[in-house]
């Protein structure tokens, strides 16, 4: 192993772990996210009409 | 060697797309939720369905697809498929790969799941346990099998990346053993293992565990030199059904194509065909070839035998066979002697065999 070896296994590593991380960051990012929508859709009518 | 701008650009613009074909599944999902007015998270769940077993029935489930694979494996060698060209020095390699999953890998995803996870995603534990199996399903089977193919494609267009996935290719044969004949590097730093362990750290253990078995059964079968597919060829009433799955899954002859020696003669597609379970990634990308036959020879051209340590654990070993791709001061990307390089050029591909 040289130095040229290092390099391309951090480089190999490198675009494994950004293959790793983008589904599970979208897929987080996505889930949160319409789960937050979908909860304040809910909440908005009964809070109006608490207010009344 | 660089990829070409061209290829560079498609693949860029690919992933782009990909990352809307992951959030897909969600987005379906909360469609038909704001639809039915279901809102499953707001309800408490059991987070364990675990039926207490004996032993020998976790040793089955641990097992049971090393049993399987060795059970083909087992039928093809005792049909002489692999007839004369599984050599002492194949026979290492594959027995070498076969191991690796479950000696190495296990327990490395074992020691990322129990100790760096919780550190990643701090207070997400089960935290979407609540997603209905189905969902959790589609959500697997794109999250995990659409990043496989993503790793599969860079392995093959990334010029050097290539000699990480060359081992895959090496052998002048198709059967079980294939499956999982690769360099240790690329087995232990496989993306989507460590990305469907984070989401069954999230919640999609039961979803994981059924998509993984179909998983692992599609891919065991696409490797193995048993032709399930062609009775479906054969009669034109099943057409339409060969029609659907060629193109939903990876059937022997799709990925058999992925191995031949050659894409010259309108079988063999080496420069595509890189679904795994889904198939349906290369008919989304424009990497499939679909011509439901069966390529004459498998492998490399310029392959002579490198010895099988230098193949499983390259670059750490290195091949002693002068001018391989694996030898110390070898070709990044060997041409294939059965292509021209006019061909290379106007394809843009980084490797021949690839």
């Amino acid at each position: 192993m040289d130095w040229q070896d290092i390099t391309l296994f951090g480089k190999k590593i490198l675009i494994g772990i950004g293959l790793a991380l983008a589904p599970v960051l979208i897929l987080l990012g996505s889930l949160n996210l319409a789960q937050r929508v979908l909860a304040a859709k809910t909440h908005s009518p009964q809070s109006s009409q608490q207010a009344k | 060697m660089k990829m070409e701008i061209s290829v560079r650009r498609k693949v860029a613009r690919q992933l782009l797309w990909s990352a809307g074909i992951y959030a897909l599944p969600v987005v379906l999902m909360f469609v038909a939720f704001a639809v039915t007015g279901q809102r499953p998270w707001t309800q408490t769940l059991p987070l364990s369905t675990t039926i207490p077993a004996s032993h020998l029935q976790r040793f089955l489930h641990d097992y049971w697809l090393a049993f399987f694979v060795l059970a083909l494996g087992v039928v093809e060698f005792a049909c002489g498929l692999y007839e004369a060209r599984w050599t002492r020095n194949e026979r290492f390699l594959d027995s070498a790969s076969f191991a690796v999953p479950y000696v190495i890998t296990g327990p490395a995803i074992a020691y990322f799941s129990a100790k760096f996870l919780p550190l990643l995603l701090p207070g997400l534990h089960n935290r979407f346990v609540w997603v209905p199996f189905f969902w959790g399903f589609l959500i697997i089977c794109i999250g995990d099998d659409l990043t496989q193919y993503w790793y599969h494609r860079l392995h093959h267009q990334i010029p050097w990346l290539w000699r990480f996935h060359r081992t895959h290719h090496s052998a002048p044969y198709m059967g079980m053993a294939m499956a999982s004949r690769q360099n240790v590097w690329y087995t232990i730093f496989f993306s989507q293992i460590y990305a469907t362990a984070a989401l069954v750290y999230l919640g999609f253990g039961r979803s994981a565990a059924v998509a993984l078995v179909i998983k692992s059964l599609i891919t065991a079968l696409a490797h193995s030199s048993i032709p399930w597919d062609k009775p479906l060829y054969r009669y034109p009433a099943l057409h339409p059904v060969a029609w659907v799955l060629e193109r939903l899954i990876s059937t022997p002859a799709t990925h058999h194509a992925h191995h031949a020696d050659t894409s010259e003669d309108g079988v063999g597609y080496y420069k595509g065909n890189f679904g795994n379970m889904l198939f349906l990634w290369d008919v989304l990308f424009g990497t499939a070839h679909i011509s439901r036959q069966y390529p004459k020879a498998y492998g490399i051209t310029h392959y002579h035998g490198d010895p099988w340590y230098a193949q499983f654990m390259w670059p750490v070993f290195k091949s002693n066979i002068e001018g391989s791709e694996l030898a110390a001061h070898g070709p990044i990307v060997k041409e294939d002697i059965r292509e021209t390089a006019s061909d290379l050029s106007v394809e843009g591909w980084a490797r021949t065999e690839a």
